[in-house]
This record gives structure tokens, sequence and C-alpha cells, in this order.
């Protein structure tokens, strides 16, 4: 197989087509989703902790499913859609997306940091299961780490959302 | 002069309800991805800087060649530990490493634990680049002899391990004694000669880490001699870049002049201070401050990985109990002896309790395991408490609550004594501890579950069991001293607290907005934080983010919108002068309320009003704007100052701590496999008087769950043979998620026994660190076996039931 020479990556609704190479701007096939995410494009809304996929924090949503973005090389998501915490927001009018507003309104965090992972984590859940039971909420969030321990509040607010023209 | 009494203050009425409805100023932020926290931090031109991680636990470098490192494309600069800028550099006086007892290097040549960040740090165009560089670095190692156990470390003939750490208590002992002490109050021995019986057990507790989320991170920039940070770091820390020593005891330069520092303290991911991780953030922010100096006026980030953060390790040690008690349960004499960490742990036993024959003792050894204090106050006090309580219970066939109660009191005083206090110092008089624990009791079904030791099987066939600790929230209960203040300004109507922002989470904020919104009568919405950075300045409005935060300056927000809300009603009975501006009032306009003095109006709801005729009413903005250029006092901050506490206008050391702490807990043991399923937890927190309600709700659920963690399944596991750690990771370090623990049973309750504004005092150290022992209380009223080596994991319990 031909060595690909570039990747396009469709992100919260936007092309970016990047060269493969080393220099400023362009992936190294070493560079993980998130460094392209963080560094390359500036997207901060998603946070990198622990860099071995044991945190949940860097969760972004590739092709509708909640991804570990520090553990998949940027080489490997060409041609996929990836919608990260950024893209949540209505872009037009700016709204919060109706989970992120059910956050705010239960306080479901402390220091925010695992924030976005939570959120993006229970998007991917939503988007597949509108109406999740709280044990399968629980069991879609076990995997993101909270070491302020928002986990009730983020239990309340998803099941707020998931409960929404039952 | 006006007596000062903050606890005594009254909350202004008709505001009290305000507090329910708080939200928090950065919730869009947090939610939408925008919080920037400092690992967010990019600027133009930026470089990136790591550091070695040691791969031995006590290594010299010999030798290091930098020459294939400095080949790579990319790498901008080299700093090894032998460099004559960094080589005697201790970073740090010595108070924040351990409270005073020793000092390390900033950029160290020998390795004391595995990981420990030392030798070379290489500054690049990526963090790629610099891991490539770091792995091409070409070392030799002088590998040293380690030590993991600190009973072993502190025996005379221990082989001296760290040497080049300086000891600089008085009381260090070679080889390897950071410190020794012992404090004894009243007579021990008079105590247990007293006691109709004197028990004796040991207590170990392995290491546990804070695990914080952010990696630790710092920018540093030049602009000539003006020095820009971001840091991640709970504390402002331009101090320690200006008043360092080298490691021979002469002074160091400031790296920059106090004035021309800049600090931005961006979000915080979850930190839990912890004085071995302010160390070493310390360190870290001035190596990158070095850093950036040489890189010429380019930004530098230098970044940790998150493995680094589990150098942090608290609660290790070991205690020696003995403990005297009468037969119903009040305890003449206790003395613990401590081979572990920090003080001699009794500090809060001995502010908690009428016991009037005390002792701790301690030896505090070097350990090639990372740095060992406290986060989140530490269990090294809560633990042996917790405990005690226990064993007398169980030795006299008592409920451990009663015991509790029987022992209640202030510094070796009993509750009657105190009362006695309560109502001369204008206190209510109320028995907190009695307090929540019928909360608790009442919460947990107490009175109907516990059940004495190993008698209760559930149909599952596990083990039931009720564990049950209390103790008091932090010691310091009392307004801050001289450096923290209060600045508010007032415009558009809107009342700006301005203030350098450090918050990890704990949303102080929110408690301050509603403070002086009460105190104004301004409406919650019509208060703002409004961050400042810090310069040119040592003051800051509240410890960011620390151990203090609400207790520490509600005092001072009160006294400055008290002030701010006299000028508002002056001004509202005053004519306006006239200001002689193209764009301003040209000629003297009559008063908002003409004829009404200050003290017939007051403000509500964002609204002066004519007290004797409500329906006359102006809002703030109107009546106070109008001043706003004619009157700097209006415009510009107004600022609190609190001293430190006294009483009856006196310097007073006794501030006695009343407020109390009860945690309960229900488990379930499979004494076939060992496990502990927690299947109800109790958390009352007496925290004086509550500012804002989610946000003392957040610390009790975070708390309880670290709590848990601490006592039964976190812990640092090192490999005896090489001294490396096996679990400095978040896959292998026990931490629960969301299905691990049940949802906690929170209740709050107001005593108003606290020393500063309203009788307040707090809450979020103690839950993390209060709940850290309580996994054996339960255990034991389970099945009747002590598990008294922390944590309470599957194989301690299957070996405390003789199962293996
Ligand atoms: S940072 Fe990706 S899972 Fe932790
Ligand atoms: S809110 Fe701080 S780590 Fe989750």
């Amino acid at each position: 197989m031909a060595a690909i020479k570039s990747v396009t990556l469709k992100i919260n609704g936007q092309i970016h087509e990047l060269d493969i190479g080393s220099k400023v701007g362009q992936i190294d096939p070493a560079d993980t989703l998130i460094h392209t995410l963080r560094e390359t494009l500036g997207l901060t809304g998603t946070k990198a902790s622990c860099g071995n996929g044991a945190c949940g924090i860097c969760t972004v949503i590739m092709d509708s499913k909640a991804v570990p973005s520090c553990k998949i090389l940027t080489i490997e998501c060409d041609g996929k859609e990836i919608t990260t915490i950024e893209g949540l927001r209505n872009l037009k009018t700016g709204t919060l997306h109706p989970l992120q507003q059910a956050f705010v309104d239960f306080t479901a965090f402390q220091c925010g940091f695992c924030t976005p992972g939570m959120i993006m984590t229970a998007k991917a859940l939503l988007d597949e299961n509108p109406h999740p039971s709280e044990e399968e909420i629980k069991d879609a969030l076990s995997g993101n780490f909270c070491r302020c321990v928002s986990h009730y509040q983020v239990l309340k607010a998803v099941l707020s959302v998931a409960e929404k023209g039952r | 002069m006006e007596e000062y009494r903050p606890w005594t203050w009254k909350i202004p009425e008709g505001s009290e309800n305000d507090k329910r409805k708080i939200s928090r100023q950065d919730a869009h932020e947090r939610v939408s991805g925008k919080a920037a926290f400092t690992r967010d931090i990019y600027l133009p031109g930026m470089l990136y800087a790591k550091i070695l991680n040691s791969p031995y636990a006590h290594a010299k470098i010999t030798s290091i060649d930098v020459t294939k490192a400095r080949a790579l494309p990319g790498v901008r600069d080299i700093l090894t530990f032998d460099d004559p800028e960094i080589s005697h550099d201790t970073g740090i006086g010595a108070w924040y490493e351990a409270s005073g007892n020793y000092n390390i290097l900033t950029l160290p040549g020998i390795s004391d634990f595995f990981q420990h960040p030392m030798g070379v740090a290489v500054v690049a165009d990526s963090e790629e680049i610099c891991d490539r560089a770091l792995r091409l670095m070409e070392i030799k190692w002088e590998e040293r002899p380690f030590i993991l156990d600190m009973e072993e470390s502190v025996k005379p003939d221990a082989v001296k391990i760290m040497s080049e750490v300086q000891r600089v208590n008085a009381k260090a002992k070679e080889p390897n004694t950071v410190v020794a002490d012992d404090v004894e109050y009243g007579s021990v021995e008079k105590g247990f000669a007293e006691a109709d019986k004197v028990i004796e057990y040991k207590i170990k507790r392995e290491v546990n880490s804070a695990a914080g989320v952010e990696p630790a991170v710092c920018v540093a920039q030049w602009r000539n001699d003006f020095l820009d940070i971001w840091a991640h770091h709970q504390d402002i820390p331009q101090w320690f870049l200006i008043y360092p020593q080298d490691s021979r005891g002469k002074h160091i330069p400031p790296l920059a002049d106090w004035a021309k520092i800049t600090v931005t303290m961006p979000y915080q991911g979850s930190y839990y201070g912890g004085f071995s991780w302010l160390a070493y953030s310390c360190c870290f922010t001035r190596l990158a401050v070095i850093l950036a100096r040489r890189a010429d006026g380019r930004p530098v980030k230098l970044t940790y990985d998150e493995s680094n953060h589990f150098v942090l390790g608290d609660d290790a040690g070991t205690y020696k109990c003995k403990v005297g008690a009468k037969k119903d349960g009040t305890i003449t004499a206790f003395h613990w002896h401590m081979v572990g960490v920090r003080n001699p742990a009794i500090e809060k036993t001995y502010e908690a309790t009428k016991i009037p024959n005390i002792r701790g003792s301690q030896e505090w050894g070097f350990v090639n395991k990372g740095h060992l204090i406290c986060f989140r106050h530490g269990s090294h006090c809560t633990v042996p408490h917790t405990v005690m309580f226990d064993k007398v219970a169980a030795e006299f066939g008592l409920d451990p609550t009663e015991v509790a109660l029987k022992n209640d009191g202030c510094r070796g005083h009993d509750w009657n004594w105190v009362t006695r206090y309560q109502k001369e110092n204008g206190f209510p008089q109320r028995w907190s501890l009695k307090e929540v624990i019928d909360l608790g009791k009442e919460a947990i079904g107490w009175s109907k579950k516990w059940h004495p030791p190993g008698t209760k099987k559930l149909p599952n066939g596990k083990m039931h069991g009720m564990g049950f600790m209390q103790i008091n929230e932090w010691t310091w209960q009392s307004p801050a001293p001289a450096m923290t203040y209060a600045c508010l300004s007032l415009r558009n109507g809107i009342a700006a607290i301005i203030g350098v922002r450090s918050d990890i989470g704990v949303d102080a904020e929110s408690a301050a907005r509603s403070v002086v919104a009460s105190e104004l009568g301004l409406k919650y919405e019509d208060t703002v934080i409004h961050e400042k950075r810090v310069e040119n300045s040592n003051f800051y409005m509240w410890q960011p983010g620390g151990s203090f935060s609400t207790a520490y300056i509600t005092t001072q927000l009160v006294m400055a919108a008290k002030e701010l809300k006299k000028k508002v009603l002056e001004y509202a009975a005053k004519p306006t002068p006239a200001y002689n501006s193209p764009h301003f009032l040209k000629t003297v306009q009559p008063p908002a309320f003409p004829g009404k003095k200050p003290e017939d109006l007051d403000i509500k709801d964002s609204m002066v009003f004519e007290k004797a005729n409500p329906r006359n009413r102006k809002s703030v903005r109107e009546v106070a704007d109008i001043f706003w250029d004619v009157d700097p006092a209006i415009a510009h901050p107004v600022v609190g100052t609190a001293d430190m506490m006294t009483v009856d206008g006196k310097p007073d050391p006794n501030q006695y701590v009343m407020g109390r702490q009860a945690h309960f807990i229900e488990v379930e043991v499979d004494a076939e496999t060992g496990m502990v399923d927690v299947t109800n937890v109790a958390c009352v927190n007496d925290v004086g008087h509550l500012f804002n309600p989610e946000g003392a709700l957040a610390q009790q659920y975070g708390g309880a769950i670290m709590g848990l963690g601490r006592s039964g399944t976190e812990e640092h596991v090192w490999c005896p043979r090489t001294g490396v750690a096996l679990n400095h990771d978040l896959i292998n370090y026990h931490i629960g998620t969301m299905n691990d623990y049940p949802v906690v049973q929170c209740r709050i309750n107001e005593s108003h026994l606290g020393y500063a504004a309203f009788g307040s005092f707090g809450i979020g150290e103690n839950p993390g660190a209060a709940l850290s022992g309580i996994t054996t209380s339960a255990i034991y009223n389970a099945t009747g076996k002590w598990i008294l080596d922390y944590p309470t994991t599957p194989d301690r319990v299957l070996k405390a039931l003789g199962k293996i």
C-alpha cells in the first residue's frame, strides 16, 4: 500500500486536510489524535491527562463512538468524522447543547478538567441510546475518571436529559 | 474600638435565601471547553521543556553525554544538573518542603526515587522532541542502596540515603531521620495508672496519592527583566523566585524583582495541595523560569507527565499506640509513637477531646519513595484518632459513638467547660459532636443496624458491618492573617470582587459572591468575580483553592462590603458634586433621597429604599454610579483586612476548635474473597455557617470517595528488589469511578462555632482525611477482626480472617 501523504479529518463539521510530515503544522506519523487536536489545531477543549487510555479525560466522538483520543494515531483517522467539546454548542447561536446545559444546571463538575470527556462520553451514549437507565449511564461513564468526584451530579445531569421526551 | 467578633455577626435579614440559588460564574466555560487550564496556555513562539525521569530508586549520574540529543532537529537547549547556573540551586527555602525540615535541589544529579524528575532538562520545539531527546541522552549511573521502609530508615545503623538532601531541622538525626519529636500534654504515665485497662496495638499505612488529573505545568516568559508566569499551582509562587538560597547556604540573587513578576493562575485541574507536591511544583516553576531566561524572550512551557503526579505521597507511616481507658469509655491517656511524616499526629485529638494526658512522639526518616507529606490535610492524625475510639469501644463492648461523646472536649477541657467558654465569648451554646452524631445516626439507621462485632450475617452470605468516625475540621478555623484581603469595586450596580483566581473547583468564589450580595443588599447576579493577575503584590484575595478558602476570605469580604454599603447610603443622601469634565456633570445634582439621612435608608435586591417608605426606591446603580467619576472611594477597591483572631480585642492564642464532623459507613464483607462492598455512606459536616450549599455538597461527595479510596483501595506498590514503583498510573492505582460507591448521604450542620464571619469554619479538608481510616471500623464490626494495615484491600481482609 502506498504511503498516504495527507489525512483528511472532519472535525466539528469542518474539513481539515493535513499533510503528513515533520514540519510545523504537519502530522507526524507518531502524532496522536489529541496532539493534533490540541497542538496542531488549537482545539484545547479536549483535555489530556494519563495519556494511556486509563482516565477517559481525552474522550472525543469519532464516527459516533466515544474514543480516547490519546490512544489513536491521527494517521489512522483519515476520513473520520470527529466531534469535540467545542463542536457541541450550536455553532451559529452559541446555545449550549442540552447536555452541556444540564451539566450547568446540576453543577456537574468541580474543577471541570474531566468535564469535556464526561460530556462527550455521555453524548455518544445518548446518541446511541436516547433513554438509558441509570445503570446504563453508570456503565457508560465508568471509564471516566473524576478525582473531584462530580459523579453524582453528572449522573443526575445525564438522567435529566435522558428522561426528556420519554 | 468596636469589638471584633466576626462569629457574632449576623447575615442581613432576608438575604439568607439567596444562597439557595447560587450559580457558578465559571459554569459556561467549564462545560464548553473554553476554560483554559495551564496546560491550555499556548503563546506565540512557545518552546516546550521536559525533565528526565529517573529509572532508578536511588542513583547518581556519574556522566551524561548530551551530544546526540543536542543534534536532534528541534532541540533548542539542554540544561544539565552540573551546569553552574543550576548546580547548587535549591529553588526554595526549607519552609515549603516538609514544613521546614529539608531542602531539595531544583535539578539534582542524584535521584531519590523512581521517576524522580532530575538530571537534565531539554527545551525543544515540541514535547515529543523533548521526549526523543531525553531518550538520546547517554547517561552513566551509579546505583545506590535504597530504603523503602521508614522503620528501617530511622534505625541508627541504617545505610545513609539521600545524602545530598539538606537536613535543616535541628532535631534531624544521622543517618536518615529528618525530624525526631516528642510532645506531651499532662502526664501519660499518670493517665495510664488511672485507667481500668491499657491497650496496645500498631497501625501501618502505605503511601497514597492525590493523583490529580492535570499534570504539572508551568509557562514562563521574560520580557527583558520582567517575568510572566502561568502556574498550575494552588499558591502564588513569586516569593520562592525571590528568596532562594543555594545548597551551600549562599544567597542567590532573585530571579526577578518582585515588582516585575506577573503571575497568572489559570483554571486548576483537581489540585489537593500537599506540601511535598507544592515543593516540587515550586522547584518546577523555578526551573521553568530559569529555562525561559535562557530562551531569549521566547516563552517556555515546562511539563511533567501524569505519572509524575504520583511523586506526591501521603499517609505513610506506622503508629505504635498505647491507650488507657476506664470501663465507661473515658480515655485517661494515650501515647502514639509514629514513624512517619509531618508532626506527631496528635494535634487534632488534642484540639477535639477532653483527654487530659496525651503524648505524641515521632521519627520521620527518608525513604526512596518520593517525598511524602500530606494532601487534603492528610490522615496521619485522623487514622490513629479513629482507631483509638474504636479500640476502646471494642475493649469494653461499647457503641463507638458513645465513646466519642464521652471524650469530647477541647484541649483537655470537658464540654461543660466549653459551654461556659461559649457563653462568655458570644458563641451559641451548642454541642456540635452530639448534633452531627445524631444527624448521621439517623441518616444511616445506626441505632437499628449497629451490632456487636462479627454477629450479623446477611442472606447473601456476607458479613454486615457498620463503621463510624468523628473528628474536627481543619484546626485553623479563623480568618486569615494579614496577607489576605478583600477588594470590592462597584460600578453599574455590579459589585466586583477583585482577586486572584485559582479555583481548583471547590468554588469558594460563589460563596464569596453570596456573602457580598447579602451584605451589600445586592442580588446574587449583581456580583462578579473579577480576575486580577498578581502584580507587585504579596496580598491575595483568598488562598487560591487551598485549605482555608471560605473561612479565610469571608470575614474580610463582609468587612469590605459593610464599608461599601455605608458609602452607598451616604451618597444616596447627599448631593452629587459637579465634576469639571466635558463628559460628566457640570452642576451639582440633588441627592437621590432628598432630606433623608443614611440611617433612614437600606438596600435590598439591588435597590436603595427608604425604610419608612419602601416604595421610595432607586436602584443601586442609579444612586452610586453617578459618583463613580467624582469619588474614587466608590471606583477604587475597598480593602478590608483582618489580623489574626482576637477575643475581646486581645490576641488570643486559644482558639478552641468546637465544630465536629461525623461519618458513617455500612459494608458487606465477603469472607471468601475478602471483598468489601461499601453499601451506604453518611457524611455529616458541621461547617459553622453554610455559604454555598452546592459547594459544600461537592466537598462532601468528593472527600468521602477520596477518603474511602485512601482507606480501602489506594496504595502505591514498589518492587522491593529494585525500588521501582509498580503502579504510578491510573490503571493500576485504584481510584473509584461511577460504579464503585453508593450515593453519599450528605448532611450539613450549622453550629456557628467557628471564629470567622458568622461562626463559619469550612469543610474541604475533613471528609477526604476523615474517612481515610473508616473501613477498618466497619470491617471490625462485620468480622470481629482488626485490619490495622491500610488500605484494607481484600488480601489484608483474608489475612485478618486467617484465610491466607
Ligand atoms: S488522557 Fe486519554 S484516557 Fe487518559
Ligand atoms: S471535576 Fe475535577 S476531575 Fe472531575
